[in-house]
């Protein structure tokens, strides 16, 4: 028998979850995990339709899974709940779209300039909004050309060797954030390679697309297998990239027989960039070759940083560099949610989650926020007047001597 | 040091776990605590129940560790009232009276009172706390305590900020960020306190208010204010473990929350490893010592089964050996705790585990 | 006093099919229940509706009543029924020559069935043990046995028959050698009542000795204990027998969103009090586990045991309770002790309770010189339902609850519809697991449902509520305010009986040993006060 056919057993109706959901606290009529997932479930097993059109509200955040005390998978529930979910067409059309950042990319950066004017311009916006249901009120971040390649050898010196798993906003949006990742990474020691990967899968599981959520991961799989097994690590830059690899993309493999050993390898060698360099740092091996800085950061950590359950890494090693005060900022989710604050019937909801973020940021006055996620970086920054940059940038301005 | 090298590691965050990381940080040792969720109180009343006072070894023991809890609490915002030669009678979520020894203040007061009068309010738009209910059943229960306290239903509605039906989780959720709602909250108090000492509402003065902001809500709604409990989950509960939890990490604690210790690795009377299972790969942290106080029913999941525990808190292997001489045993996770959370055992063995592990520093450090 | 031409002792299915007999066939006929409907083995056994394929190979004879009338109930009350199929699995331990006499005895009976072999059977339910050589299906289906005893008595009080619950029997009275009345009593209030009529049914079950006494003659039943798990979860979506001879822990009855395995089989003096031993409950898990390996490490939530009153005639006295058949037997005390006008009916089966009412009945129109004819297989228990109804219901509410909701209340739906639309906030769910809204709960403890409940339990009969995994420690509260605020009880009463129910949940729960139901159990004791002392024997007086 399955081992998560159990899942449902394991809830005792306590509402932890919903205590800890950022939905159900803005959201007078938002149902809540403890109904969408283990309630519902329940019901799902006995046949009888649960659809609703609240399972679109879930952010994705596993803020319930991390507060359940009796280890409930309860996100991974209304996940496949949504999955099967009946969308209205143009939602279904939109949402379409938003499962697939990488397809946008990839048609936006064959013309990159114009698409992105076009995306600044008034009638494609006011389409967007009137006809696509996209909020208005959000800039899409700008495309550009995807040429983050495999830097070329610098040294003969044998080096350890990394798979870049780059993500689509890396590839797509700042290629140069990957290009500082690898530097990151050579200045350590390890020598990079870029993955020929497609999108992680998160943004077409939190749209509910199953199908395009498989076949990424399993064009994913298969593009990181020989890697892997040639015990090569897969090191990630982006929270959601990480969690989903680390997750077996979510579960969603488990049951392909071909693909299970690969994908369980996959996740027990995919780490995130800061958790690499603080396993160097606890081994002495970290170069802490950094100038003297002089700056106050406030940090948030992502909601799908804080799902791989591996601490705090950026937080301690940014603490490392000299000059550097650095304030966890604890203030729960963004609200963002990937492409979740774009959807116009979803922005209030999203803008209300980050306002205690918002808020504690306003206390903190930083000079700048750190956070890895990019979705984090483009809420607070539309929530706040702070810029958020990712701390990969920051320890990089740290070798280099560019911090204020 | 290692950043996944601490001095101490405390599995579980119930009321146990929580003092044995209070106790060990506030010797500046360097402390993680993991847990998945909070511990069960958060779904009781938030009352101490002393039962098991009797049984709890040496009164001054006790005695300290209530009150190094009560400072810990009180630090994190969440002051606790109490003392151990008396008791009160604090109402319950059937309307019955219960014989508390130490509570949250704004549980503290709502004891009944020789000739005051008291209002219950209870919300409209929130079904499952009955007011007339209240008032009914505390009444006749006070009458059988002797007491001449009087209750009062009144009832108030808050539509126009909260939708209909609402919880109390949602309220005391907007009650933490909005601070519209609050003002709201109390002009919609206003009249229904009006001629009363004090009032009584259900738990939900917000998931993360701190006792200054309960005493300014106090001081503008111009008189007393107290929680009585509800279905779980109980918002005094969770404000208390929420407060602690930050209180805790400005400490220096370190929280690692939302995945299980899946494995303890012992080797030659040492446990060397603690293993938590979070997704891909294991975390692993190196303790000098750790802590388990992971509640009665996990325990055995990880392969300690507990056969008693030594006076220093050491748990036993079945043969009466100690099983690690840097791993400590605390709260119900303990063969013949009472099992009820909410104990002031779980406060007295926590921080007794607590203080045993702080006082091994440097015994372990040379692996 | 108040008169009836009958009147009925036992309002468990057979009771109550007779009451829906008789007022198809015009006679009048008022029912008295001790407890609430389906208050003995009706309400404890596992909802199987048999297709007979459990019996073809022992009887015949029950497997063809069984057969017919599986396909009867679907076609009268096909909302107290989950068509959902079952399998005859053959387990490797068990004897192959059976497989075989079974499959023939099948086709004997007219039992449709295919063969499938392992792969086919674990493709339909992928969680039966691996180690399975295949598989027979059969028409077996899961009936809400609660819904099946209401549907029938809601049919009858709409033809102008009575249904008293709590009313326990405590006197018969006869002359020159005919039944005259009864004398009865509620249990709840103590107040006494009498009622006269010409005949007597004694359908009292496991009681039916009890209640033949009361007119001095006697019954052969012998009581049999069967214990049950409730499973969380639906391990199977399929009935899962055990093809073998019937045995213990053989079967699996996906019931709603829970499952029950059953059953045990032991001889019991009566059908009070009574309890399973924890070996009892391993061993049936074992066997359970057997068939669907997951069982062993599925939640429990709760285990309950029902008295089976199998009619013994004389000659198979000494036979255990398996051997004893599970076929009925009428008396007519007229002939057999005397006794005018009293009639009795035992043993016999949830499945075949129509076939016994149809006979019963049939005795009683002669007695009464009624010309009739038994009509209870073709008339609905249930008139079609509103489409009207259906649309605003689930306008109103979402999907999950209003689907349940029309299942459990049919055209009554339109009740709620009205409750909600006065007053939006009753739309808000009581019971979360089974989901059931305030409005519902109203309408169930109101006088506009036709057997209004009286306890937090007969709620829970009616709706489902508590059923779930908290088994009523958060609904059970909130029932029990709604009860206070629809002033069927004062605070105090409120509090006794939400004590009372509760206990009677805890019961169910205590004796699970091991997993989550025990820390759901321990959540309900800390929260309540694991002796619940002063509400429940603080000696208050009942309310003012």
């Amino acid at each position: 028998m399955r081992q998560d056919d159990f899942a449902i057993d394991n809830c005792l109706k306590c509402s932890v979850c919903n205590a800890a959901c950022p939905v159900f606290g803005v959201n007078a009529q938002y149902p809540g995990p403890k109904q969408l997932g283990p309630e519902l479930e329940r019901l799902r097993l006995e046949g009888i339709s649960a659809d609703t059109e609240w399972l679109e509200y879930c952010l994705g955040c596993h803020r319930c899974d991390m507060a359940c005390p009796h280890g409930v998978g309860v996100s991974e529930m209304i996940a496949h709940a949504k999955a099967k979910h009946h969308k209205p067409l143009v939602r279904g059309l939109r949402d379409w779209w938003f499962a697939r950042p990488g397809l946008l990319g990839k048609l936006t950066t064959i013309l990159p300039a114009i698409s992105n004017f076009a995306l600044s311009m008034k009638l494609a916006r006011f389409f967007m909004s009137k006809v696509m249901r996209i909020t208005p009120l959000r800039t899409f971040p700008a495309y550009t050309k995807p040429n983050l390649r495999t830097p070329p050898a610098r040294t003969s010196e044998d080096r350890a060797r990394l798979l870049f798993f780059p993500g689509c906003f890396i590839r797509y949006n700042r290629p140069d954030l990957g290009r500082k990742v690898i530097e990151l990474l050579e200045r350590n020691g390890f020598a990079t390679e870029v993955a020929a990967t497609e999108c992680c899968g998160v943004p077409a599981a939190a749209n509910g697309d199953a199908a395009q959520a498989h076949a990424m991961a399993r064009a994913n799989v298969k593009s990181l297998v020989a890697g892997v097994d040639a015990g090569m690590r897969v090191v990630t830059a982006c929270s959601s990239c990480g969690y989903m690899l680390k997750t077996g993309f979510g579960g969603l493999l488990k049951d392909d027989r071909e693909l299970a050993p690969a994908v369980q390898k996959i996740a027990a060698s995919t780490l995130d960039v800061g958790e690499l360099l603080i396993a160097q740092s606890d081994a002495g091996m970290l170069n802490t070759d950094f100038q003297q800085a002089n700056m106050r950061l406030a940090y948030h950590a992502p909601c799908h940083q804080k799902s791989q359950g591996i601490g705090r890494p950026w937080f301690h090693l940014l603490r490392q560099i000299p000059g550097i005060t650095i304030e966890d900022l604890d203030a729960g989710c963004c609200g963002m949610s990937g492409t979740y604050g774009f959807k116009q019937e979803k922005y209030k909801i999203s803008v209300a989650i980050g306002q205690e973020l918002f808020d504690s940021i306003n206390a903190s006055q930083p000079q700048m926020v750190a956070t890895e996620c990019a979705t984090c970086q483009m809420q607070i920054e539309h929530g706040t007047d702070f810029k958020a940059i990712h701390p990969v940038e920051i320890m990089l301005q740290a070798y280099n001597g560019k911090i204020i | 040091m290692e950043s996944n090298h601490y001095d101490v590691v405390v599995v579980g965050a119930g009321l146990s776990g929580l003092t044995a990381a209070g106790v060990a940080a506030c010797q500046g040792l360097r402390v993680a605590l993991v847990a998945t969720g909070p511990g069960s109180f958060v779904l009781g009343s938030g009352y101490l129940k002393t039962q098991e006072i009797l049984a709890a070894g040496p009164a001054d023991e006790l005695s300290e560790a209530i009150a190094f809890f009560c400072e810990m609490a009180q630090a994190a915002g969440c002051p606790f009232e109490g003392q151990f030669s008396s008791s009160r009678h604090l109402p319950t979520i059937l309307g019955d009276f219960q014989s508390v020894t130490f509570a949250p203040r704004p549980l503290w007061n709502a004891e009944p009172r020789n000739d005051t009068s008291t209002a219950i309010v209870g919300i409209r738009e929130l079904s499952y706390f009955d007011e007339n209910f209240m008032a009914e059943r505390l009444s006749d229960q006070a009458r059988l305590l002797g007491s001449s306290c009087t209750y009062s239903a009144r009832q108030i509605s808050l539509a126009r900020s909260c939708g209909a039906p609402t919880t109390t989780l949602r309220i005391a959720k907007r009650f933490d960020y909005d601070a519209g709602f609050r003002a709201e909250l109390i002009e919609a108090l206003r009249p229904a306190a009006a001629g009363f000492v004090r009032v009584l509402v259900p738990g939900m003065l917000g998931l993360c208010s701190r006792e200054q902001q309960i005493a300014q809500f106090e001081s503008e709604l111009g008189c007393t204010v107290c929680e009585l409990p509800t279905l779980p989950p109980s918002i005094p509960g969770l404000r208390l473990f929420h407060l602690l939890s930050r209180h805790l990490s400005k400490l220096g604690v370190e929280l690692l929350q939302g995945f299980p210790v899946s494995k303890l690795q012992i080797q030659d009377g040492v446990c060397m490893e603690l293993e938590v299972a979070s997704p891909g790969h294991p975390m692993v942290l190196r303790g000098e010592c750790a802590v388990l106080a992971t509640g009665q029913h996990s325990s055995t999941l990880l392969g300690v089964d507990c056969n008693g525990h030594d006076e220093q808190m050491h748990p036993l292997t079945s043969s009466g050996s100690v099983m690690a001489g840097n791993l400590f045993v605390a709260g119900t996770a303990l063969p013949g705790s009472s099992g009820s959370s909410g104990d002031v055992m779980e406060i007295l063995t926590g921080h007794r585990a607590g203080s045993f592990a702080a006082a091994t520093r440097g015994h372990y450090a040379a692996r | 006093m108040k008169s009836t031409q009958v009147v009925i002792i036992g309002g468990g299915a057979t009771g109550a099919g007779i009451l829906w007999d008789l007022s198809l066939r015009g006679i009048s006929a008022i029912l008295l229940e001790q407890g609430d409907i389906a208050n003995g083995a009706t309400g404890r056994c596992h909802g199987l509706l048999h297709s007979g394929a459990r019996y073809v190979a022992k009887d015949l004879e029950t497997a063809r009543d069984c057969l017919a009338e599986n396909r009867i109930i679907k076609t009268i009350a096909p909302h107290c029924v989950e068509d959902i199929g079952g399998l005859m699995v053959q387990c490797p331990q068990d004897d192959p020559a059976f497989f075989e006499q079974w499959w023939r005895a099948a086709g004997d009976a007219d039992i449709p069935s295919r063969r499938l072999n392992a792969e086919e059977a674990l493709a339909l339910e992928p969680n039966l043990a691996a180690n399975i050589l295949g598989a027979f299906t059969c028409p077996d289906a899961h009936v809400d046995v609660f819904r099946l005893v209401l549907a029938n008595i809601e049919a009858a009080v709409g033809r102008g028959a009575r249904f008293h619950t709590y009313s326990k029997v405590n006197s018969i009275q006869s002359a020159d050698g005919r039944v005259r009345g009864v004398g009865y009593s509620n249990t709840l209030t103590g107040e006494k009542h009498e009622i006269a009529c010409e005949v007597v049914i004694n359908a009292a079950g496991g009681w039916a000795q009890e209640a033949a006494a009361l007119a001095g003659v006697e019954v052969p039943v012998r009581c049999d204990k069967g214990t049950l798990l409730v499973l969380n979860h639906r391990p199977s979506s399929r009935v899962i027998n055990r093809c073998r001879k019937s045995g213990d822990g053989d079967i699996l009855v996906p019931a709603g969103p829970v499952c029950i395995l059953g059953t045990s089989s032991m001889s019991v003096p009566g059908p009070d009090g009574l309890t399973a031993s924890p070996e009892e409950i391993n061993y049936l898990l074992q066997l359970g586990a057997e068939l669907i390996p997951g069982v062993a490490d599925a939640r429990i939530l709760r285990i309950f045991c029902g008295a089976r009153a199998l009619y013994v005639p004389a000659k198979v006295d000494s036979a255990g309770g398996r051997e004893i058949s599970r076929s009925y037997a009428l008396f007519d005390h007229e002939t057999l002790g005397g006794v005018g006008g009293f009639i009795s009916i035992v043993g016999g089966k949830l499945t075949t309770y129509r076939l016994m009412a149809a006979a019963v009945c049939d005795c009683v129109a002669g007695k009464l010189g009624v010309q009739s004819e038994c009509t209870t297989g073709k008339v609905p228990l249930r008139p079609v339902d509103d489409c009207k109804a259906h649309r605003r219901i689930n306008e109103l509410l979402p999907l999950p609850v209003a689907e349940k909701m029309e299942r459990r209340l049919g055209p009554a739906v339109t009740r709620v519809i009205e409750a909600i639309d006065a007053r939006p906030e009753l739309a808000e769910l009581v019971c979360e697991c089974e989901m059931v809204t305030r409005a519902e709960l109203e309408y169930v403890l109101g006088e506009a449902s036709p057997i209004p409940a009286q306890t937090i339990a007969d709620i829970g009969r009616r709706t489902r509520l508590g059923f779930g995994p908290c088994q009523g420690t958060f609904c059970g509260y909130r029932a029990m305010l709604a009860g206070f605020q629809t002033h069927r009880w004062t605070a105090s009463q409120a509090a006794k009986e939400f004590s009372s129910y509760l206990h009677e949940r805890w019961k169910g729960q205590a004796l699970i040993q091991e997993g989550k139901q025990v820390e759901q159990l321990d959540l309900s004791h800390e929260l309540y006060g694991a002796d619940l002392s002063t509400c429940a024997y603080s000696g208050e007086p009942d309310g003012k």
